[in-house]
């Protein structure tokens, strides 16, 4: 079945709130969600193995575990990114207003891709962002030049996994004039540099998709619009003869 | 910088080729060089009553759409017609419009009685309809009737812009057919009590149900980029099908004696409107949205305020729409007292106003002094009924706003704010927040939520009813108080901290202070009202969004639904290239009775 993005957006703000999501932060997780579905980024298909962590108590920690004039770091403590990335790209734009850049290192965090949507907004507002974060074979870098739209996504083989970063997130914002590349060359693994050119999503690439997606509709599963019903269901009423006159019969 | 709406008008010649950039880049773009414009204060236009208080206007929606149809000569055809002699079947009319063509496609089932119910939670419709994008094929019309008729429990795909559905009539219907069987024209003055055929419950877009999105119809089909011009076109259509079917069927029924609805009578018939507490949530949850559009109402009204001249023929013109209004609202018929009670007084306040300008006009200089006087001695309600018709007075002073009514929705945090600023923003734009005292049982009397029937929003009343647990968060001022109250406990401890370091540590609040840094710099931002209070009046919100889309004559059913007209005194499409077209265009607010 075809869904539209607003459709998509009420739909996970709903489902987020059944989950317990606060007010707020279930329309950041849904903006997060649609735009990487919207933008190409399969946002879907990581919601569907987001979800299982997400069904419990929410979990809602931003330990500051140590606050340098450089780097910033936090422990989520196995947290979706869903429930702290504003918190933490807000914490990036803020320090970067005051001293021109900043990087902050997010610890045992999960689904780290939805930052990029964070970033693109933090990016309207006149700030250069960058995420970057390793998976068990490659790195990852996004990275949207000030008041852009859409970031440039290169993606990196590499082979000397640190396992210590394996769930780690860095999140670097920049006023503008100011360069990143110093802050990831501290933070990208070994041998990086010498690595072939990443395979690269261009602005051209996010432009489409969107285009696409906006012209045909989203491909959703029906499956997992079950399960957003279900967890819709969590915030309705029961309907009862009373409750019927509470709409004005 | 703040800028507003207002600075538009400050333009000299024609701004229609700068209205067609985006609405910021044209509002900085403008030098104000005619003084400020006498807007308005929030704490006025922004309380919940006077909102409810407005009436259509030249920019509202239906009669925006209205000239802009006539204006570009759009062509309506009727291309498939395949109804039984009940009036049942498919029909398919072709709409070309200035940059595309669309197909408005429309279902007629039987409905027994006992099932016809204006409600949400309804699941059969005597009409259901779908307008899509480009003509529509066999194979897509199929897709349609298996869906359309379903309504929210069907599926559409993203080449339909809106789906909506309809309801007879009781009273109207067959009386027309019988008359028009029998060579009769109906009686206007039985129209009068009714007004309509049909009655629309909802009309979806915005990419319900698989629609296309509201950023696809603003981006591509240009025809219907203002905000729910997709929707009141879909209305339009209905009413123009209703018409046509009463003619189809009082043919069938006596082929030799039957006369077609005389146009005068047609262009009497609106559709009909029910509008629930649905519609309530909305005027909350797109605070943004309300007040660009509170903000090109009241910068219509401070130019003419300030660039109106007053002149004997404006005079005189004001009089017939004053003498117009009345007569209207004498012909209004509705059970509910309050809303009689309340036309009888506006209607006889309107007399005083024609008074009044019989003595005042001599020494009249400009029309502040009609809007200073009104404001000491008449009711709310017709204070802004004048306001309407002072904005109907001068199109060549407002018309340039009617492209002006979107605006981008998007709500950012801005995490480098200093608490210092944002506490400040608090007590300068939610003064009126902060003054409810949530610990009287008073204000917190009543609950919104969401029912599991369609997710039909309802009202509880708390610690009565199920539900609070799971309420909907409508309650901005409740919301502000509650982050007022943290916030200051929280300067005290860390008084040099930003927004960013506030909400790392209490991130419940992240919501509300991007709402609150949103909406404090705008000129118009919140409605100001503390929507869990227990004698909250929500058909105030209905009758504000309502009067947005223009309609007329409110039947209000409950404090929680209201019933209305669209359309009512419209031109038909067949007065499209007539020859007094642009007459008929900006002719029709305010409808009444056509002479016989």
């Amino acid at each position: 079945m075809k869904v539209s993005k607003n459709e998509l957006t009420a739909a996970l703000k709903k489902s987020f709130e059944g989950l317990g999501f606060g007010y707020g932060d279930y329309l950041d997780a849904a903006n997060m969600v649609v735009w990487a579905q919207m933008h190409g980024l399969n946002g879907l298909e990581q919601l569907c193995r987001a979800l299982p962590f997400l069904d419990g108590p929410v979990y809602g920690c931003r330990a500051l575990e140590a606050e340098a004039s450089e780097l910033w770091i936090f422990n989520v403590e196995g947290a979706s990114i869903l429930l702290c990335a504003s918190q933490i790209v807000d914490i990036a734009c803020s320090v970067a207003r005051r001293q021109s850049k900043i990087c902050v290192r997010v610890d045992n965090c999960h689904n780290r891709m939805f930052v990029v949507e964070r970033l693109a907004n933090a990016a309207q507002r006149g700030l250069t962002t960058m995420a970057c974060w390793s998976t068990r074979n490659t790195f990852k870098i996004a990275k949207f030049e000030a008041q852009t739209r859409f970031p440039k996504l290169t993606t990196f083989a590499i082979n000397n996994h640190d396992a210590s970063r394996a769930q780690s997130l860095f999140v670097m914002c920049a006023v503008q004039g100011f360069d990143l590349q110093t802050s990831l060359e501290t933070v990208a693994p070994l041998g990086l540099t010498e690595l072939a050119v990443g395979s690269e999503l261009s602005s051209e690439f996010f432009d489409n998709a969107y285009s696409e997606a906006l012209d045909l509709g989203i491909e959703m599963p029906v499956s997992l619009w079950g399960t957003l019903d279900t967890l819709t269901a969590r915030v309705l009423v029961e309907s009862t003869e009373r409750s019927r006159a509470g709409a004005g019969e | 910088m703040d800028i507003h709406l207002s600075q538009l008008l400050d333009l000299e010649g024609d701004a229609s080729e700068l209205l067609q950039q985006p609405a910021v880049e044209v509002m900085a773009s403008v030098v104000d060089n005619r003084g400020e414009l006498p807007m308005r204060p929030a704490n006025v236009v922004m309380q919940l009553d006077r909102l409810g208080s407005f009436h259509q206007f030249r920019l509202s929606f239906m009669r925006t759409l209205v000239r802009r149809m006539i204006a570009e000569k759009w062509s309506i055809e009727r291309t498939r017609f395949d109804l039984d002699s009940d009036g049942y079947g498919t029909v398919v009319y072709q709409v070309d419009a200035l940059h595309r063509r669309y197909s408005f496609v429309l279902f007629s089932n039987y409905l027994d009685d006992s099932l016809r119910n204006d409600r949400v939670i309804a699941n059969q419709w005597d009409l259901t309809m779908a307008l899509c994008e480009g003509s529509v094929d066999c194979q897509q019309l199929q897709q349609l009737r298996s869906n359309i008729p379903k309504q929210e429990a069907g599926r559409v795909d993203s080449r339909v812009l809106v789906l909506s559905r309809a309801n007879k009539s009781a009273r109207n219907f067959n009386y027309v057919v019988d008359q028009l069987a029998q060579g009769e024209q109906p009686d206007v003055d039985k129209i009068a009590e009714v007004g309509y055929l049909y009655r629309t419950t909802a009309a979806y877009g915005s990419g319900k149900l698989g629609m296309a999105d509201w950023d696809k119809v603003r981006s591509i089909h240009r025809d219907f980029a203002r905000p729910f011009a997709a929707e009141m076109f879909t209305c339009f259509m209905l009413r123009h099908f209703s018409l046509q079917q009463v003619d189809f069927l009082a043919e069938q029924r006596a082929p030799s004696k039957a006369v077609g609805l005389d146009d005068g009578i047609k262009r009497f018939f609106g559709i009909g409107n029910s509008t629930g507490l649905g519609m309530a949530p909305f005027l909350i949850n797109h605070p943004k949205l309300i007040n660009q559009w509170v903000e090109v109402r009241e910068t219509a009204l401070a130019t003419v305020m300030r660039d109106g001249q007053s002149s004997p023929a404006k005079h005189q013109q004001l009089r017939i729409y004053v003498c117009r209004v009345r007569q209207h609202l004498a012909e209004i018929v509705t059970e509910d007292a309050l809303q009689n009670a309340s036309n009888k007084l506006v209607h006889a306040e309107l007399l005083e106003v024609l008074t009044w300008l019989d003595c005042v006009v001599p020494a009249l200089n400009d029309w502040q002094q009609l809007t200073d006087y009104a404001s000491k001695n008449w009711r709310v309600e017709t204070q802004e009924l004048i306001n309407s018709l002072l904005i109907e007075l001068y199109p060549a002073l407002v018309d340039v706003l009617e492209n002006q009514m979107d605006t981008d929705e998007r709500y950012d945090c801005v995490p480098e704010m200093p608490l210092s600023e944002l506490l400040e923003s608090i007590r300068g734009a939610y003064d009126w927040a902060l003054q409810v005292d949530f610990s009287e049982p008073v204000q917190q009397g009543i609950f919104w939520y969401r029912s599991e029937d369609k997710m039909e929003p309802r009202l509880g009343q708390t610690d009565v009813d199920e539900g609070a647990d799971r309420q909907m968060q409508l309650v901005v001022a409740r919301s502000v108080s509650e982050c007022y109250r943290a916030l200051n406990a929280y300067v005290d401890e860390y008084p040099n901290d930003d927004v960013a370091r506030f909400l790392l540590r209490q991130p419940q609040y992240r919501g509300i202070v991007c709402r609150i840094q949103t909406m404090a710099p705008l000129r118009y931002g919140e409605i100001r009202e503390n929507l869990a209070h227990s004698e909250v009046l929500p058909i105030h919100l209905l009758r504000c969004k309502l009067s947005f889309f223009g309609v007329s004559k409110f039947d209000p059913r409950s404090r929680l639904w209201v019933r209305n007209t669209m359309f009512q005194g419209a031109p038909l499409i067949s007065d499209f290239q007539s020859s007094d077209a642009q007459t008929l265009a900006d002719g029709w607010q305010f409808p009444v009775k056509p002479s016989r």
